[in-house]
């Protein structure tokens, strides 16, 4: 019943797998949009759309 | 090149720039030799504390966005920082999102052969005790100790990320220590895990997330050492106003915690496993 | 005053078992049993105890839950004015005995620095005081240490009793029990058969062995006027503390942490109020309501945590410090960042900071 992971990528001892979730979201942005987060310091992230100068940050 | 030689030309270079750097960001040996820890240097007498080996595995990065103003430049000095190659990404979304000015850094890269998760070599060898060296040779981990050398497979003990690592190599340097690495696993194997995820049906992975955040403990360390999760205090995991998450240990409040958390990561995410 | 017994290895379940009938029996033990996260958690059948290394979670929540329910509220409309209304509450129910067994010394004595807070106060924790009433500690004399260990420099030790209702030993063949307090005397003729005296003597041995360890170097105890001398010691504290991700997992795996928040959590008209813990280390600890944060950085946050632990603590409660030794905090720290550290080095070059 309970996912089994797969042999090349064994579970990583007492980790929460939450780098599932990025990994998932990774892996639909390079499908979508052919991108990958922190390659090059010149492009844009198609997703940057929040201010690093709102308040509170 | 060997571990204890990288090492030592990273002292050396930062040794030889260290008049144009405020501070050096790095690694130093922990409460014992099985542990690394960040080490922040602003004297040059102290670069000898420095090292790199496999158990290296926090991503500086975050320092820099959090704890540094690293966007005003004072005295023409700059902020030395170690990278591995999953780090490197980090800086490079932390830059492309102006958090942090290129300028302001001097980035010394390590290609990095891949990191020693702890709790997966413990789980093996639960009484490793006076370690004095971890390395790795090709496809294995080499533990020393004062009493013998242990080998472990490197599938066995590196950090799950690592063994899926396409840039083992910093993709943002100015200075590199020792000569580039192949990747150990081809662009194509990249998302098997996600893949092997995706063919379980919903119920089965609703129960495999419950089981999994069910030992989630709220302490938000996978937050804060996320170098890329920039609201840090104001996050609305924890605010009440906006209130989405109540106080309670539930798993709808760890799975929605974990969710927001991914979401907030989209398109941002370099994947460096912190 | 019934003799020390001797339960087997595979008679250990047995025991659980027959105990479990009865109250709650709390047993360290690992999920899917991997050994990688070993957690306090009610026994059942399929859960072994895990015996042979310290847990990674301590049993503070078996006294101290993450989170409780304090009381439920619900607000009533009055039939003939629906805009008046009152509120009616709604305590929570009794709590069962409980037995934590296989707890580690460490672990137990987390318990004692509550209890000065809790119940020794001028205000009593209703809350903590029935579940501590109720519970009982069968202690298991500790032979695991690791580099993060360091029970003894906080003046304990890997065979100190304090706090314990049941100690026990482990020898080859299984574990010598015995009674430490006289609450703990009634639940001896459950815990095997009366051990040999070969048993005894092997046990004895054991106790002796690890009652001449000494684990960790120098001595935390005393710390408290070196922590005050250093308190503006800004530079010092920033090297301290910089390495610190200001998140909470020393808080909640640390044995002695006690500081909680309370909220309510309410959908229209009904809610409850819950207590959760707290971590000192988090920048909303001492947020106040017009937003002002006397401790606004790490800097201060990590300063108190020492502070607390080792000068403001002993101070008020006969020289207590607010530590166990148990290293989780040193060992769980994403950075690894070392609190012995930074405590012996308030010593240090008080001159001139060097660390």
């Amino acid at each position: 019943m309970a996912f089994i992971w797969p042999a090349a990528v064994p579970n990583a001892g007492n980790e929460i797998p939450t780098m599932l979730i990025k990994e998932k979201m990774n892996q639909i942005l390079k499908d979508m949009l052919d991108y990958e987060a922190g390659i090059d310091a010149e492009a844009k992230p198609p997703l940057l759309t929040f201010d690093p100068g709102e308040t509170g940050i | 090149m060997p571990m204890d030689e990288k090492t030592k030309t990273l002292q050396e270079d930062f040794e030889k720039n260290f008049a144009d750097l405020e501070l050096v960001i790095g690694w130093e040996t922990g409460f014992d030799r099985l542990h690394a820890t960040p080490v922040f240097i602003r004297q040059p007498s102290e670069l000898g504390k420095l090292v790199w080996n496999p158990l290296c595995s926090q991503n500086l990065s975050g320092y820099l966005a959090k704890n540094l103003d690293a966007s005003i430049q004072e005295d023409g000095k700059k902020i030395g920082i170690c990278v591995k190659g999953c780090d490197s990404r980090s800086l490079v979304a932390l830059i492309q999102e102006n958090f942090i000015d290129r300028d302001r850094l001097y980035i010394v890269g390590i290609p990095c052969e891949g990191t020693v998760d702890l709790r997966r070599l413990m789980h093996l060898k639960p009484s490793l005790e006076n370690v004095r060296k971890v390395d790795i040779e090709g496809d294995e981990a080499v533990v020393e100790t004062d009493q013998e050398t242990l080998r472990f497979p490197i599938e066995n003990v590196l950090a799950r990320k690592c063994l899926r690592c396409l840039y083992p190599n910093p993709v943002i340097y100015d200075t590199m220590i020792g000569t580039p690495l192949k990747p150990r696993i081809s662009e194509d194997k990249l998302y098997s895990a996600v893949e092997k995820f995706d063919t379980s049906d919903r119920k089965q992975r609703l129960a495999f997330w419950k089981t999994e955040f069910n030992r989630c403990i709220r302490c938000y360390a996978c937050r804060n050492a996320c170098p890329l999760c920039v609201c840090q205090d104001n996050c609305i995991a924890e605010s009440r106003k906006p209130k989405w998450l109540t106080q309670r240990d539930g798993i709808r409040e760890k799975f929605l915690f974990h969710m927001i958390h991914g979401l907030h990561l989209a398109g941002r995410c370099t994947e460096c496993g912190e | 005053m019934r003799g020390k017994t001797f339960i087997a290895h595979d008679e250990l379940p047995e025991v659980l078992e027959r105990l479990s009938k009865t109250m709650d029996v709390w047993i360290p033990t690992a999920i899917n049993d991997e050994k990688c996260v070993i957690q306090f958690l009610p026994y059942q059948p399929d859960r072994l105890p895990v015996l042979d290394r310290q847990s990674t979670m301590p049993p503070k929540k078996v006294i101290f839950p993450q989170v409780e329910t304090l009381l439920h509220f619900s607000r009533k409309k009055d039939e003939n004015d629906p805009f008046k209304s009152h509120i009616e509450l709604e305590d929570e129910e009794e709590v069962s005995p409980v037995l934590v067994f296989g707890a580690r010394p460490c672990d137990v004595r987390g318990f004692l620095v509550f209890d000065e807070v809790y119940l020794n106060g001028p205000y009593k924790d209703p809350y903590y005081a029935k579940r501590r009433e109720k519970t009982l500690f069968a202690t298991l004399v500790c032979e695991t240490s690791d580099n993060a260990c360091f029970c003894s420099a906080v003046g304990s030790g890997p065979a100190d009793q304090t706090g314990s209702d049941l100690w026990i030993i482990p020898v080859d063949s299984g574990y010598v029990i015995e009674a430490l307090t006289k609450r703990a005397e009634n639940l001896m003729p459950e815990m095997g058969k009366d051990a040999t005296e070969a048993q005894i003597a092997e046990a004895q041995n054991v106790q002796k062995k690890v009652a001449a360890l000494h684990i960790g170097e120098g001595d935390l105890t005393q710390s408290s006027d070196d922590f005050e001398d250093r308190f503006s010691d800004n530079e010092f504290w920033r090297d301290m503390a910089f390495k610190c991700i200001s998140c909470g997992i020393c808080t909640y795996v640390c044995p002695t942490c006690y500081c909680f928040n309370i909220t309510d959590e309410a959908k229209d008209l009904d809610g409850e109020r819950i207590r959760s813990w707290d971590s000192c280390m988090f920048n909303h600890y001492t947020r106040e309501a017009s937003g002002h944060n006397p401790r606004p950085s790490k800097l201060e946050r990590y300063r108190n945590r020492i502070g607390h632990k080792f000068s403001y603590f002993p101070k008020k409660y006969k020289g207590m410090i607010a530590c166990c030794g148990c290293g989780r905090c040193i060992r769980r720290c994403p950075v690894a960042l070392d609190i012995r550290n930074v405590v012996l080095s308030l010593k240090k070059n008080k001159e001139n900071v060097d660390v």
